[in-house]
């Protein structure tokens, strides 16, 4: 399997002797859907800079598609790889919501006519084409996240990295954006998606989850073997998903449900069996 | 102390029609000491609607009363609103200063709007800003602080050196230590892991057990069903509903509205679905709902 990043033995801190990544080693693998996840200040965001070298490690190496990202080629890995992160009024660099989509597609050298077809497609793709020519202080946070979304996906990336893209949107919206990624997926097996996000329920849908801990990886796997201690889990501040706490409750009662189960759905067809 | 919404529309663009307004023609009464959440999907007027309330934007047409305060841009209306009222309160109504003092509104990522040297100063500006001498301000600042669980050896500590949730709970504790009769927080639990969303929902709760009222804006389903007493429930700028959490998750039209439901009720739904043998009306806790389910499975044993 061939790997899009790998990161190996990172550490970083900003202040000297106040670690915020201590060591930190993991690979996620092309078109692969990994969710990180961890409470606040468990040093995510912080990886999430230096994955996209906004931040330098202090030790350790970051490797995008075979390349170890250095200020040599951070402009050439740059063009795979793109982040998108929380705060949608630090990213609104354009005067309306259509020359900020526009401003990332300016230096890749798209035609006019191009860069006009992907703006409609991708504001489209995000509910924002009514709003082409809105100003930021028009919109509301949310409308912000999703032109910071819409912007990044414009640029046909081979790795999206969200660091709580859709924290700001309402339920409808993150699951419209959901759906979009996995649209994109499924058009685009080779697609690599990075989720740091605080909701528990959409770790346990993907892949693969990475639970970092006061900068350290806690727990790594597929989900069901890393929610599988509850009990640990709620230590280092984070909670289970509702299907799994189901299931554990009833455990105690002796009503014992063997099968891994992930939705709601299925969980509600093996009880009504 | 309630708060009145008498037909209230805003628009963004005063040349735009009534149809493209952020809110149109609300009425609704928010009442005395009372949890109120209010919810509807991006766009649908939420914090345009709070922001009103304590004057941050004015009612284009129609106007909010709280207290001897007449919120509205509608000169000829104010005017007539304040046509028998004694000077000192037509003065207040000039720049509602004193209400923004009893309205106290924690922004969307507050924690974005944290500026001073230290964790103290920065919670002492508020109430400052009301008026209140240094030393009063710092007297509120401590005790505000305290109520949201912020430890002394913070005081003098940068806010940026703090975690997430604790920049959060410092620029909350901003807001409260001027004691608002109205605390509005628009999505306060936006972005925190669920150990930080509880503290900040159990010092919210706390706060309201005080005799203050309190109004969250909120996407999270989970905050509805659990603190508060009454929902306003928005659409396109439109008041769609304001009733009772029970009341609305009763109702079948919520994904029209782009509400998701709690997961209890998700779940509780599904188990309906599919042919749930057991009795699930009234359930609205979790522990409920697992007895529910074993009676179920155990008697089938």
């Amino acid at each position: 399997m061939e790997k899009a990043i790998e990161v190996k033995n990172l550490s970083f801190s900003y202040e000297k002797d106040v670690p915020v990544l201590k060591n930190i080693s993991f690979s996620v693998n092309k078109g692969e859907y990994v969710t990180l996840i961890g409470h606040n200040g468990s040093g995510k965001s912080t990886l999430s800079k230096l994955l996209c070298y906004l931040l330098e490690a202090n030790s350790g190496t970051i490797t995008v598609f075979g390349k170890v990202l250095n200020d040599e080629n951070i402009k050439d890995i740059r063009k795979s790889i793109g982040i998108v992160f929380q705060n949608p009024d630090n990213q609104f660099i354009g005067s309306t919501v259509e020359s900020d989509i526009a401003f990332g597609l300016e230096n890749r050298n798209f035609s006019r006519e191009e860069m006009r077809d992907l703006i409609n497609k991708y504001s489209s793709l995000v509910g924002m084409n009514d709003f082409l020519r809105r100003a930021p202080d028009e919109l509301s946070g949310g409308q912000k996240q999703r032109v910071a979304i819409a912007g990044i996906l414009a640029l046909g990336l081979k790795i999206i990295i969200f660091d709580e893209a859709t924290s700001m949107l309402d339920p409808e919206g993150v699951e419209d954006i959901k759906k979009l990624i996995f649209e994109m997926k499924k058009e685009d097996k080779d697609l690599t998606f990075i989720s740091i996000t605080h909701d528990i329920e959409e770790a346990y849908l993907s892949d693969r989850v990475i639970i970092l801990n006061k900068g350290e990886i806690f727990k790594e796997g597929n989900p069901f073997e890393v929610f599988k201690d509850e009990n640990s889990i709620k230590e280092i501040g984070l909670d289970i998903p509702f299907v799994l706490k189901v299931i554990n409750s009833l455990k105690e009662k002796g009503v014992i449900i063997n099968e891994n189960v992930r939705t709601f759905e299925e969980l509600a067809k093996i009880i009504c069996q | 102390m309630s708060i009145k919404v008498n037909n209230v529309s805003y628009l963004y663009n005063k040349k735009e029609n009534l149809d493209k307004a952020a809110l149109k023609e609300i009425s609704l009464t928010i009442k005395d000491k009372d949890f109120v959440t209010i919810v509807g999907k991006t766009g649908s007027g939420k914090s345009t609607l709070v922001q009103t309330f304590n004057a941050l934007i004015l009612p284009t047409f129609g106007y909010n009363e709280i207290e001897e305060f007449y919120i509205t841009e509608d000169k000829k209306l104010k005017k007539e609103l304040l046509k028998n009222k004694d000077k000192t309160i037509r003065k207040e109504n000039k720049r509602y200063s004193k209400l923004k003092k009893k309205v106290g509104m924690v922004f969307q990522f507050p924690e974005y709007q944290l500026f001073s040297e230290t964790v103290l100063k920065d919670v002492m500006f508020g109430p400052k800003n009301f008026g209140f001498s240094e030393e009063e301000a710092k007297e509120r600042a401590i005790k505000a602080l305290h109520d949201v669980g912020i430890p002394e050896s913070y005081f003098d500590k940068s806010p940026f050196e703090l975690s997430g949730g604790e920049k959060r709970r410092v620029a909350i504790a901003g807001i409260i230590a001027s004691e608002p009769d109205i605390l509005i927080l628009d999505e306060p639990t936006a972005g925190l892991d669920p150990k930080g969303k509880k503290e900040i929902l159990e010092l919210i709760a706390a706060y309201h057990k005080t005799g203050k009222t309190v109004i969250v804006v909120t996407h999270d389903m989970d905050i509805v069903l659990e603190y508060s007493e009454k929902v306003i429930v928005l659409n396109n700028g439109k008041l769609i509903d304001i009733l009772s959490p029970d009341e609305l998750f009763k109702k079948e039209n919520l994904e029209e509205l782009s509400l998701e439901m709690p997961n209890l009720i998700k779940f509780k739904n599904q188990l309906k679905y599919w042919g749930f043998a057991g009795f699930l009306e009234n359930i609205n806790d979790f522990d409920s709902l697992i007895e529910a389910i074993v009676k179920v499975k155990g008697e089938q044993k």
